[in-house]
């Protein structure tokens, strides 16, 4: 029913349960449970931000609104409060308990997902390019590895031309940065 | 000497063979620094300001200030192309504008942010011409109580603008990027907050490696998914379309650039904020419903406000020496650096240089505009390469990007750590956008309100007592409270008591 409403008049029973004021769109996404389990982490990162910013404020030993504990405690306040109110939102219709079971559902079928996989080649990639290969090796021979491993796992085209392509981009680059605006390479 | 004489010396120097080869070459390299992820408009500046030091006053003001209005305009392109954006003041441009090329329509929406950011630098010289004295006064205005309310408003209405139907989703985005803005010494006493012990942390987390790190890893990421892996046909459009559309839109157009030029004149707000603000503005006004779709008068928007920002941003640096963004910092910089001394007594000791600005920022907004509209001829050419191929060498430009900030491979680590924040934020459906934004405006918050509060000795009244700042604070509560579920009820059961009374 929601996503039938038009923009311009949202009805008004509707007008802060399903449907944003502002842009007329249906709130209710399906996956209310991550909302939950996001709302559950920043209640706790808010509350460890406070107790944090209340340490500067006693350390400082300056008065509450001059010291560095001020602004951290008004802004993981706030983080407080929106994540209450996610919690809340993420609540309708459900309990806890439910929520709950259908986060611990999620979580394995999402690791199981192709899109993760992919995404966690992808970042075990990047990282092996950022934390290894650019700490070792020259950058051009750092980033020259890290394209034709990319190009090769992706299959984007023959192993000549991967190695072609890769090769032209990193002079590209290092011409492009190094030689033309003399901007320092990692 | 009269203000004729004046404006005759200053196209002097931009018609004379070397003026135009370097106005040429300036706005190229400004295009080419807003494209690249990681290269911004204040490098820019920076690094043409030690290459001009030997160059004649006039000439290297020229240069400068092409390569800035080149560098903001070119920022456009690559959100539009890859949704990266090339500056942090096209992060609204993106929004509208890489949906837009996604339905192949990458070559109208470069054409439309192209004339859009000409319009707007056009409308912002002619508020540097007329307003400077005006604009001066009422930035003077913003103390630090509004400057606080404005970071706070800034957050709330990009929180609304890119949720998606969710503000609180928006919101929590930006209040979490205000909470990592604190990470570092902060700005009245020096003291390390949530650094851990960790010495490269309490320097602060830098933008562009969250920038990056937010906008550009979850496209990169992507092209490891196979359903993401379509080459986009760029349709072919005709300029008359082009047209149509800025026609359509003089009104934002116009609008856009008032809030851009506004934006830019009050110090420590800039492009960004002018930016988003306008595209705020059109989007409130407007009865259209494919916002974050795809909508063309969102580019037309956001392009006009944050380019109008840069005419914003030279008038109090030209009157008061108070630049209104970080570019037009160093700008300044550059200006005392070639033996021009902005501020209250510009026209008394230095009455040509006014012209000079003036003059050489339209030369410089009408060769930005030839050149924007002739290179993305070729830059839409970007969208027919595979995501396979194309995305890895993103990344490496990326990385360079990131590390260019402050020569250090930690700024490279924080780009991944945000890069897969930014993929779990994009999976949960929370914008990167205001974010970023929480991150930029920050410290200015932290500053301006514990100022605020030590001036007044701790009471909060003068926040209510000021007239923008009541503005703001009605404002922002306006937005704010009907989003949570007990001002929602308390709202209905008022209209339910009506309706029964009635």
């Amino acid at each position: 029913m929601a996503e039938e409403k038009t923009t311009q008049e949202p009805a008004d029973e509707d007008r802060f349960a399903g449907i944003d004021p502002v842009t007329g769109a249906a709130r209710s996404d399906g996956k209310e449970h991550l909302d939950f389990a996001t709302a559950v982490l920043l209640l706790g990162v808010s509350i460890f931000s406070v107790i944090l910013a209340y340490g500067y404020y006693v350390s400082s030993g300056k008065v509450f609104y001059a010291s560095p504990g001020l602004m951290p405690v008004i802004i993981a306040g706030g983080v407080f409060l929106l994540a209450l109110s996610l919690l809340v939102q993420s609540l309708k219709g459900s309990s806890v308990k439910e929520r709950a079971g259908q986060v611990c559902e999620a979580i394995p079928r999402g690791l199981k997902s192709k899109r993760f996989l992919n995404s966690s080649a992808a970042l075990g990639m990047f990282w092996v390019y950022i934390f290894i290969l650019l700490e070792f090796l020259p950058f051009w021979l750092a980033s020259l590895s890290l394209l034709f491993a990319v190009f090769a796992y992706l299959k984007a085209s023959s192993l000549i031309k991967c190695i072609i392509i890769a090769g032209c981009s990193i002079g590209g680059i290092v011409l492009l940065f190094q030689v033309a605006f003399r901007v320092p390479l990692p | 000497m009269s203000a004729l004489n004046y404006i005759s010396m200053a196209l002097d120097v931009v018609v004379s063979p070397v003026g135009v080869v370097s106005l040429f070459l300036s706005v190229l390299l400004g295009l080419i620094f807003g494209m690249l992820p990681g290269l911004t408009a204040t490098m820019a500046v920076a690094l043409l300001t030690g290459l001009t030091y030997s160059f004649d006053g006039p000439l290297a003001v020229l240069i400068l200030i092409g390569v800035y209005i080149g560098a903001i305009s070119g920022g456009c392109q690559s959100a539009v192309l890859l949704n990266i954006p090339g500056t942090p003041a096209s992060a609204a441009t993106a929004v509208e504008g890489y949906p837009l090329a996604r339905q192949g329509k990458a070559g109208l929406a470069i054409f439309v942010s192209n004339a859009s950011s000409f319009s707007g630098t056009m409308l912002g010289i002619v508020c540097v011409v007329l307003f400077t004295p005006l604009l001066t006064r009422a930035a003077l205005k913003f103390n630090s109580q509004e400057m606080f309310l404005l970071t706070v408003f800034g957050i709330v209405i990009c929180g609304n603008l890119t949720s998606g139907g969710r503000p609180v989703k928006g919101w929590i985005s930006g209040f979490i990027g205000l909470l990592f803005s604190q990470v570092g010494l902060d700005t009245v006493n020096s003291m390390a907050r949530y650094s851990f012990g960790i010495i490269n942390l309490t320097a602060g987390i830098s933008l562009l490696p969250v920038m990056i790190g937010l906008f550009g890893f979850p496209e990169i990421v992507d092209a490891f998914n196979p359903e993401s892996r379509t080459i986009i046909p760029v349709s072919k459009f005709r300029i008359k379309e082009g047209f149509a559309v800025l026609r359509r839109n003089i009104v934002n157009v116009v609008r856009s650039a008032i809030l851009g030029v506004t934006m830019g004149a009050i110090p420590g707000v800039g492009e960004d904020t002018g930016g988003w603000l306008s595209y705020w503005a059109e989007k409130r006004s407007s009865k259209k419903t494919g916002w974050g779709k795809g909508e063309i008068d969102g580019v037309v928007s956001s392009e006009t406000g944050n380019n109008a920002a840069v005419g914003g941003a030279i008038i109090p640096v030209l009157s008061l020496a108070i630049p209104g963004s970080a570019p037009a910092a160093v700008l300044l910089a550059a200006f005392w650096m070639h033996g021009y001394r902005p501020g209250p007594l510009l026209m008394q000791d230095t009455p040509e240089f006014l012209y000079y600005v003036v003059v050489f920022m339209v030369f410089s907004a009408f060769m930005m505009w030839l050149l924007a509209s002739n290179i993305s001829r070729f830059t839409v050419k970007i969208l027919q390469i595979k995501n396979e191929i194309l995305m890895p060498i993103i990344f490496v430009c990326c990385v360079i990007g990131a590390f260019v900030v402050s020569n250090r491979m930690f700024d490279v680590k924080l780009m991944f750590a945000f890069g897969i924040l930014g993929i779990v934020m994009r999976q949960l459906k929370y914008p990167a956008a205001p974010f970023l934004l929480g991150i930029i405006l920050g410290n200015m918050a932290d500053e301006n309100l514990r100022r605020a509060l030590i001036l007044n000795k701790g009471s909060i009244a003068s926040f209510f007592t000021r007239p923008i700042s009541l503005f703001f604070i009605v404002f922002i509560l306006a937005l704010l409270v009907p989003q949570f579920p007990i001002a929602a009820k308390l709202v209905k059961g008022i209209k339910q008591r009506r309706r029964k009374k009635s």
